[in-house]
């Protein structure tokens, strides 16, 4: 993939990331957008899976294998945790959270 | 199978993150990771899918039982935690690409390795500090580092999906943190 195209991809998710929080939340919010943006950056673990791909056995493979673990877990525990927050602020507010 | 439906793929789960932050709903994130991942193991070069399936099934297990049975009050300080795994998992990966391939010799590809191990080994101090200060207003300077790591092994692999998720937490967390402040 050519540089410059990998560059605009980056500044214009940048800019969306910036788009998108607008205005401070309050606190039970911002800890439920945390933890969402948490399972998005555990995406990360498609770098680990293309570590791991090849069949032979090597130190790097071994180093992927733990970074999927990792990766995985966070992805997991992020939408479960995202999910438990949610029911929280349900609970305590009694409306929908927006 | 060829890679041509990589890009494509790519720019839709980057679609399914950003709406997932629009809307803060987290269908939106595990559509968009699943298809990422879908993606990531259909690549040509992918081969050993046991090691592979083994390491997610474990690590989700992990996850599951210890979120699950966390006390609700305790939820929130769970996020750094999260975080530094994530930063962890990052670090991991560069040092497996420095390991197997050496420097990349592309510039981008090499300031990328490098962002993605400095800013892993950050994320990760910085999820300690944060775990052991219970104060919640370094969480979102924490998820702008891990967002700058995620970014950086993306331009080492130009990895679409990596380079834009990475951007998008960084940039969104980044400004959450000036707002809170």
């Amino acid at each position: 993939m050519p540089v410059i195209v990998q560059l605009v991809a980056f500044l214009l998710a940048c800019g969306a990331g910036v788009f998108l929080v607008r205005g401070a939340l309050p606190l039970k919010q911002r800890t439920t957008f945390l933890s969402l943006a948490s399972a998005i950056s555990a995406v990360v673990i498609v770098g680990a899976i293309a570590l791991v791909g090849p069949k032979e056995f090597s130190s790097s493979r071994l180093l992927g294998m733990l970074a999927v673990f990792f990766a995985s877990a966070a992805v997991f525990a992020s939408l479960i945790l995202t999910q438990r927050l949610k029911e929280g602020l349900r609970g305590t507010s009694g409306q929908e959270p927006t | 199978m060829t890679a041509d439906f990589v890009p494509f793929a790519d720019l839709i789960a980057a679609l399914c993150f950003v709406l997932a932050l629009r809307f803060k709903n987290s269908v939106w994130a595990v559509a968009g990771s699943v298809i990422a991942i879908l993606t990531a193991l259909m690549q040509p070069d992918v081969f050993s899918y046991t090691a592979i399936v083994v390491g997610i099934v474990i690590g989700g297990a992990v996850a599951t039982v210890i979120v699950k049975r966390s006390r609700a009050e305790r939820l929130a300080q769970l996020i750094p935690v999260l975080y530094g795994v994530s930063g962890l998992a990052a670090f991991l990966t560069a040092t497996g690409i420095l390991i197997s391939t050496g420097v990349p010799t592309e510039a981008l590809a090499a300031v990328g390795v490098f962002m993605c191990l400095l800013f892993g080994v950050a994320s990760a101090l910085l999820a300690g500090r944060a775990f052991f200060s219970e104060q919640e207003n370094r969480h979102p300077w924490l998820g702008a580092c891990v967002g700058l790591a995620v970014a950086g092994l993306g331009f080492t692999m130009s990895s679409l999906i990596l380079i834009v998720a990475g951007g998008l937490v960084c940039s969104a967390c980044a400004r959450m943190a000036l707002k809170s402040e």
